[in-house]
């Protein structure tokens, strides 16, 4: 039987890169990054000489409601407003019924950043009495906070593997649509700039001083950044002329909480999953969006990988461009591979000068325009969890 | 409304204050006098583990892969996907580092930001196990046990190897348990099959239904009422105290704002 392959029928993203999809489409058309100086730091403190990818102009957006007016949900916010994302989003609720419209968002740290404020300024031991709400110290808020205010009333979700979570938020929401459980399912990712990650990441010591240079051979680390990235998956019946989800390989390392198995064992198992389970093969593919995320490890162990399983295959990361935004990083990389299928541009590898040789022939180091059917996008995070999406244009349905 | 699921229950695990197994946990409930252990801590031998690994991983993560392995039983590891899900994760480590940023961020430690992933426990199991499946990390907030066990059961598949599903959060820690309490330790594992496997210990069959305003299924015995009140993970108890007492018993839990999962569990004899 031939599977029915979820149709995404709306998507958008707010990044470093700017604000919905036609900022998007831009910055991959023209090759341009949007990673800027760190400026971001906790009070009192120097920034980490770092570069970082921020969303501008956030501290001046409308609050996002009452005692959880967080640096995320505002990102979630700004994401609702572009390309008329959240009337999408209604009109699917008014068709299906609330507790027909189910939610998977996919984030690492939520609302940390909240956490840290309230740490900063404890009252006798105590949260600060404007931050005690429960949805900004625990990973669901989030959700919980988008499901209200959407108004979404199915099955909800928060899942976070770290750096894979919001691409393995596809796969949980194409299971949903599988087992009509629901008629559609918003995907989200999201993951906010917060101290934790940057002097989590910063104590690990894998973050360039210098805009990350994913697959360059002088390449020395990330750099952070932060997004909001949504999806409104249905079945393909009910929009015939969107792009799909064709499949999304699941696996583990089984070797390193914090660093990718040497020969890529459970990444190379991710996308002979995803293309077994859309029965295509390496070849029908024509633009990867790697993981790349200018780390010296999982640079080198991606690129052999790469070269070795989907020799031929235009691909770059799009880290270059908007930062490491971690647990958001598949959404919006499933949005910028969708970009690139939509405006058949592929898109560059910011950063990169003297590619790593394994990958050299196949990267992608200035835009290139030409039809694209279909596109694979890595996802890998820290407990060796990895995630590899194939997406298809419109078109190549 | 549609979606009807259906799974056999190969393999349960518990650990709790008090209370080391499955086994335990049956004795406990045929004894109607003694009463609930008290303590917040429970002291999960995570035995699976290497030594170094064992040391360094936060307590969660030792509870996690406690219960995942009484579970599991004699079952290929390396063929098992599995779904954890914590409401919390490792809230003494979170508080670790929230304090450190909060003093001297450059002093956070490389080895508690590691392990502050919400599936560090996946990740470990994964290593323990040496297994390449498929795992995922779940956070439900206080009512998020429907919704993981809903998707350990959409990941079985007919003729494909059993899921195990994880569920876990510890006794709470600093000033974050304002906001996120937890009075004991509690975790307890699951190991689902399609229909049909054999061996048994109970078949279940669930569906999602929309309905608004519902609320988990309480324990039977009362004695249970602080751990299934205290412990998000303990939303799970009355499905144990089914498949322990042999009972055929059924039970909601809340998914969204407006849909449930129901279950019927009946225990194979």
């Amino acid at each position: 039987m031939k599977p029915a392959f979820p149709a995404i029928a709306a998507y958008t993203a707010v990044s470093a890169l700017g604000d919905g999809v036609d900022a998007h489409a831009r910055a991959l058309r023209a090759g341009m990054g949007g990673l800027r100086r760190n400026d971001y730091a906790p009070p009192g403190q120097p920034p980490l000489p770092c570069w970082i990818g921020r969303v501008a102009g956030l501290e001046d957006d409308p609050p996002a409601d009452g005692t959880v007016d967080t640096r995320l949900h505002r990102l979630l916010a700004r994401a609702l407003r572009q390309d008329g994302f959240a009337a999408r989003l209604q009109a699917a609720l008014r068709r299906h019924g609330p507790a027909r419209v189910a939610l998977v968002l996919g984030t690492s740290t939520a609302n940390i950043e909240a956490s840290e404020q309230a740490y900063r300024r404890l009252e006798d031991g105590r949260l600060p009495a404007d931050l005690r709400d429960a949805r900004l110290h625990h990973l669901d808020g989030p959700a919980q906070w988008l499901a209200a205010r959407t108004g979404i009333a199915g099955p909800r979700y928060t899942l976070s593997t770290a750096c894979s979570a919001s691409a393995k938020a596809f796969a949980l929401a194409a299971r949903l649509l599988a087992a009509d459980l629901a008629d559609a399912v918003l995907v989200a990712g999201a993951d906010s700039l917060c101290a934790s990650t940057l002097y989590g990441f910063n104590a690990l010591e894998l973050v360039d001083a210098a805009p990350c240079r994913p697959f360059d051979r002088a390449r020395a680390g990330l750099s952070i950044g932060e997004a909001a990235a949504l999806a409104l998956l249905c079945r393909a019946a009910g929009a015939a002329d969107a792009p799909r989800l064709l499949a999304c390989g699941e696996s583990s390392d089984a070797h390193h909480l914090s660093a990718p198995h040497p020969q890529g064992t459970g990444a190379l198992r991710a996308l002979e999953q995803a293309l077994q389970a859309c029965g295509l093969r390496a070849g029908d593919f024509d633009y990867i969006n790697l993981h790349g995320t200018g780390s010296r490890q999982n640079d080198a162990v991606e690129a052999t990988l790469v070269a070795q399983a989907l020799p031929g295959v235009a691909a770059s990361a799009t880290k270059g461009a908007t930062g490491h935004t971690l647990g958001a990083a598949g959404a919006l990389e499933a949005v910028l591979s969708l970009l690139a299928l939509r405006h058949g541009v592929l898109p560059a590898s910011l950063g990169c000068t003297a590619p790593e040789a394994a990958i050299a022939p196949q990267l992608v180091q200035e835009p290139r325009e030409r039809p694209l059917r279909r596109a694979l996008s890595f996802s890998f995070g820290f407990g060796g969890s990895n995630a590899c999406l194939a997406l298809a244009g419109a078109e190549a349905v | 409304m549609s979606g009807a699921l259906a799974a056999d229950l190969l393999g349960v695990g518990v650990c709790a204050p008090g209370m080391a197994d499955a086994d335990a946990l049956r004795a406990w409930l045929t004894h109607a006098d003694a009463p609930l252990p008290g303590g917040r801590d429970a002291q999960p031998a995570a035995a699976r583990m290497a030594a170094a690994e064992r040391r360094r991983a936060p307590h969660s993560v030792r509870m996690a892969v406690e219960t995942a392995t009484q579970a599991l039983g004699a079952h290929d590891a390396a063929a098992v996907g599995a779904v954890f899900a914590s409401a919390y994760g490792d809230m003494a480590n979170a508080d670790a580092i929230l304090t450190a940023l909060a003093r001297a961020p450059q002093e956070v430690s490389p080895t508690r930001f590691t392990h502050s992933v919400h599936n560090a426990a996946a990740g470990h199991w994964s290593m323990a196990s040496a297994s390449h499946a498929a795992t995922t990390a779940l956070a439900g907030g206080s009512e998020g046990f429907g919704g993981a066990l809903l998707a350990a059961l959409l990941e079985l598949q007919p003729q494909r190897p059993p899921q195990l599903l994880v569920v876990y959060d510890v006794a709470d820690a600093g000033a974050l348990a304002e906001a996120a309490p937890c009075t004991a330790d509690f975790a307890a594992a699951l190991l689902l099959a399609p229909p049909g496997t054999g061996a048994a210990l109970a078949r279940l069959r669930a569906e999602v239904r929309a309905r608004r305003g519902t609320a988990a299924t309480p324990p039977v015995d009362a004695r249970l009422l602080p751990w299934w009140q205290g412990n998000p993970a303990a939303r799970a108890l009355p499905l144990l105290e089914a498949v322990l007492c042999r009972r055929r018993h059924g039970f909601t839990w809340p998914l969204g704002s407006g849909t449930l999962l129901a279950l019927d569990c009946e225990p194979v004899r």
